[in-house]
């Protein structure tokens, strides 16, 4: 915490290596390291070596020590054995080099009036105050989404580690520029813009880095939750996020589901589709949705079933989308004609993997499932004890025929594309 | 006009504010050194690879056998040989998948495994035996889900008559959401968002109490009540610990739209005092920052000792923090009320998941998306381990007496090191209010009249005016034991809801 005041700023672990031993630390840790580190040291079954994150512990002397013992619990040999010390000594300063991102980063929120113009707003005012919100996220990324207010005002600032090699500069996309001040070891300083957002040009190694943000004048569509990512300022290459949002940008967040081996059954919240519905992506590429509230399909589509990425991001407050050609989404509908309220039972999973929906209606116990057919998708549909199902309601749909087949108690709608999309 | 400004920035007139004052005291804690009781250790649960392993549900069964959900939606089973030993990453099987982002999990006694998805309360059942789930079968679903990523079901556990109990977070940012007042941040949209529910043995459903926000953690006391925490926000002024009962309301106004006895003019026409006067006590105030922001479920230490020498008290888990803290609960006057104080810190995510394995080991279930974590990984399972020898040197329990507090040690004190100056007591309250939290009012210092030791060394007691709604810290730090050990955690914290 002194750091206000500069007096930790020499207990900062230097970072300034030879260039001579880097390549050589680096061509071991190709040989020797990355199967397990990864390319870029974020990790694969061994840690990310990258984050200031040392599990076991972060001295040169202990990552030394650990890299010639190893973890041979853990899956990891020791190295004494295959490499001299000067040696595994260019593979530490390699991998120390390499540290990127922040370092006991904080920060500070205050609430502002909603109405405040940019002109009129001053950080060293809104901070008279005491925060209404302040904290650590150490290593961490910042989180824009903390304030939990549309109207405010917050300071971060943090050591930052930049990694050797290329230049580099803090890119920060705030919806429209100016509410964003940002320092350099107590240096204002002005940033060049791209299309989207303004470059901090920063050089290699430890910085004090200080980002003040308000919400003065931010235009309406944009959400507040600020995309800092440190890039390459002449290829525009992206080397690591320092924001929440800035690694959800950086990270391609789609997370497919696909159906192809075998049936999935996944309930989340999916464009289109009702909340309570359970989506199903069949191996032939035809995918469904069953509502648990209402028990009726209330949308199929054609296509790779699921990305669920936008849905496991962040908070998750965007939903899932599905993959592929919808053929009937919500409101329109395949249910039983029976009427009455709909209780849902549960879903059977058979040995294929393929889900049964159980669900009452009016009392009366029914089963619905999706199967693939030739030309498209049926929904078999079966009462309780034999007896039949009775009629289904269908949706008129362009370009896709729907008709029903009895089949003993078995009530089957079989839907077809007519017309190739 | 604007270099100047940059000026300002720069130096001074930026960082201070930030460092000075209450905000930042509170906040000192967080990057604190690490604090582990003595014996006690830390050890990160290899997790099957590439699998997003957000840990938000957990149980263990009698035989040791590990249960997770996730919130990408899958369960994971660890058998009971592997979590007693080291676990790999292939010791892991996939039971049950595609749930909607559960936030809760329990054995239940008849080996299926029940699952708070968003939008349900699931029981999962392997039909057939052979270690995947078969059935997915709707316990309840009364609420209502509006696709806010803020509605969690916190469920479920099972109280001492048999039923099963979860409760429903308000959303956020939901459309047609109600809050009370101007400056809403959670909300409800209706369909008892907010609400405690429960399903009794015959399976009827009811939702029981109100005034939920974040109620993150459940948990059921060996007596049978069931407590559960709220996380700090609006009308929460300090996350808190509560017991959760019939009719009770716990202190957010925007659950009480589906309350048979309100509507929303009504609530409108109400204010912050009329809320005040129904809202519960909690047993706990959880002090912001030094503590706790987002905790998680109470778990008690049922390990016969195996744990060490804290059998019988709650632990509970802080998301943002990535700590652990104990409550040592007491009854005065016929009313549960008591004390926390921190455990152990330094954990690598977000703990929001205990669960006590019979072996003795404390596990943690952990998450860091959307919410940030002082640990720094997104994910992850740890455990506390003892060694089973080292005595550690910690505040054991304290409670309250007629002139003061009675401090019990894991080991005795060293006379020597005991005086009033050894300690520095505080006390404050909260104000409950729409507000985003609460600073500490009226904080004051106060003075600690006498100590007296025990003879055994184990206690210490002391004399201070003790005030009802309030929540004293005492702070310790002077003192040593017989073996010249500080405790790993010096300042407790007791809410004074009533004296003797």
């Amino acid at each position: 915490m002194a750091r206000t005041d500069g007096a930790d700023v020499a207990e900062r672990q230097q970072v300034a290596f030879d260039d001579a031993s880097l390549a050589r630390g680096k061509a071991i840790y190709a040989q020797a390291c990355v199967a397990c580190h990864g390319q870029n040291m974020r990790g694969g079954v061994g840690f990310n070596l990258v984050d200031g994150e040392w599990v076991h512990g972060a001295s040169p002397e202990a990552i030394l020590s650990n890299i010639k013992t190893g973890f041979p619990d853990r899956g990891m040999v020791g190295f004494e054995s295959l490499y001299s010390d000067e040696e595994l000594q260019d593979v530490v300063d390699y991998i120390r080099s390499r540290r990127e991102g922040w370092e006991s980063g904080r920060y500070a929120i205050w609430p502002i009036a909603a109405d405040i113009a940019r002109d009129d707003f001053s950080f060293e005012q809104v901070m008279q105050d005491e925060p209404t919100k302040a904290g650590r996220f150490g290593a961490g990324l910042v989180d824009y989404g903390l304030p939990e207010m549309e109207n405010f005002a917050m300071v971060v600032d943090g050591t930052i580690h930049i990694p050797a090699g290329t230049p580099a500069g803090v890119w920060v996309q705030a919806g429209g520029g100016g509410g964003v001040e940002v320092t350099i070891d107590g240096e204002p300083v002005e940033p060049v813009y791209d299309l989207a957002g303004a470059i901090y040009p920063i050089d290699q190694g430890v910085h004090d880095l200080t980002i003040a943000y308000s919400t003065a004048d931010k235009p309406n569509w944009y959400s507040g939750n600020l995309n800092i990512v440190v890039l390459n300022p002449e290829t525009g290459e992206r080397a690591f996020p320092l924001s929440e949002a800035g690694k959800s940008f950086l990270n391609d967040t789609s997370f497919v589901i696909d159906a192809q081996q075998r049936p999935r059954v996944i309930r989340r919240v999916v464009n289109n589709l009702p909340s309570s519905t359970i989506s199903v992506g069949l191996p032939s590429g035809m995918n469904f949705g069953f509502n648990t509230k209402s028990c009726a399909i209330v949308g199929a589509w054609e296509g790779d079933f699921l990305d669920i990425g936008p849905n496991i991001d962040g908070r998750g407050d965007a939903p899932s989308v599905p993959l592929g050609e919808w053929m009937f989404h919500e409101p329109q509908a395949i249910a039983l004609s029976q009427q009455g309220d709909c209780r849902y039972v549960g879903t059977s999973l058979q040995d294929d993997g393929a889900p049964v929906f159980a669900f009452e209606l009016g009392g009366v116990p029914y089963t619905v499932s999706g199967q693939a057919t030739d030309g498209g998708m049926a929904f078999v549909y079966a009462a309780a004890q034999g007896r039949s199902a009775g009629a289904v309601s269908m949706p008129e749909v362009d370009g896709v025929e729907m008709r029903v087949e009895q089949a003993g108690a078995q009530t089957r709608v079989l839907l077809e594309r007519t017309r190739a999309q | 006009m604007r270099t100047i400004k940059m000026k300002m920035l720069a130096g001074a007139a930026l960082v201070l504010p930030i460092l000075s004052g209450n905000v930042l005291a509170q906040d000192d804690m967080v990057g604190n050194p690490a604090y582990i009781p003595d014996g006690y250790r830390l050890e990160a649960i290899a997790l099957p690879a590439d699998v997003p392993f957000h840990a938000t549900g957990l149980d263990i069964d009698e035989a040791g056998t590990v249960a997770v959900a996730t919130r990408l939606g899958d369960v994971w089973i660890l058998d009971a040989e592997a979590a007693a030993g080291t676990p790999a990453p292939s010791d892991w099987t996939l039971f049950a998948e595609g749930l909607n982002e559960p936030t809760g999990l329990m054995w239940d006694t008849d080996g299926t495994i029940l699952v708070g998805q968003k939008s349900e309360l699931t029981r999962l059942v392997d039909r057939d035996g052979d270690g995947r789930a078969d059935d997915y079968l709707n316990l309840a679903s009364d609420w209502e889900f509006h696709d806010n990523y803020h509605e969690y079901n916190f469920s479920p556990v099972r109280d001492g008559e048999g039923n099963l109990v979860g409760t429903l977070n308000l959303g956020h940012n939901v459309p047609n959401g109600y809050s009370w007042g101007d400056r809403p941040v959670m909300v409800s949209a209706g369909g008892h968002r907010g609400w405690a529910y429960r399903i009794t043995p015959e399976g009827e459903f009811s939702f029981f109490a109100s005034g939920l926000r974040s109620p993150a953690g459940v948990g059921v006391s060996p007596d049978g009540l069931v407590y559960y925490t709220d996380n700090q926000g609006d009308w929460v002024p300090t996350s808190k610990l509560h017991i959760l009962e019939e009719g009770g309301f716990y202190g957010h106004p925007s659950s009480l739209r589906d309350h048979p006895d309100y509507t929303i003019e009504k609530l409108d026409a109400m204010s912050v005092e009329d809320f005040a006067q129904m809202s519960e006590t909690p047993v706990v105030w959880i002090p912001h920052q030094e503590v706790a922001n987002s905790p998680g479920n109470p778990e008690w230490d049922t390990t016969g000792g195996a744990f060490g020498p804290f059998e019988g008290q709650i632990f509970v888990g802080d998301q943002t923090q990535s700590n652990v803290f104990r409550v040592l609960l007491e009854t005065v006057n016929g009313q549960r009320q008591g004390a926390v104080i921190n455990f152990a810190n330094k954990f690598q995510s977000g703990n929001i998941r205990l669960a006590f394995h019979p072996g003795g080991a404390l596990w943690v279930g952990q998450t860091a998306r959307g919410w940030g974590a002082v640990g720094s990984k997104p994910f992850g399972i740890e455990r506390v381990v003892w060694d089973g020898e080292t005595q550690p040197f910690e505040l054991h329990d304290i409670s309250m007496t007629a002139d003061g507090f009675r401090l019990d040690f894991t080991g005795a004190v060293d006379p020597e090191s005991l005086s009033p100056s050894a300690f520095a007591a505080e006390q404050w309250h909260y104000n409950y209010s729409d507000a985003y939290g609460s600073g500490k009012i009226d904080l004051t210092a106060v003075d600690i009249q006498s100590v007296d030791i025990a003879e055994d060394g184990m206690s210490v007691s002391i004399a201070v005016e003790q005030t009802p709604g309030t929540v004293m810290s005492i702070d310790f730090s002077a003192l040593r034991s017989e073996d010249g050990r500080s405790a790993s955690v010096s300042k407790v914290y007791y809410t004074v809801n009533t004296t003797m």
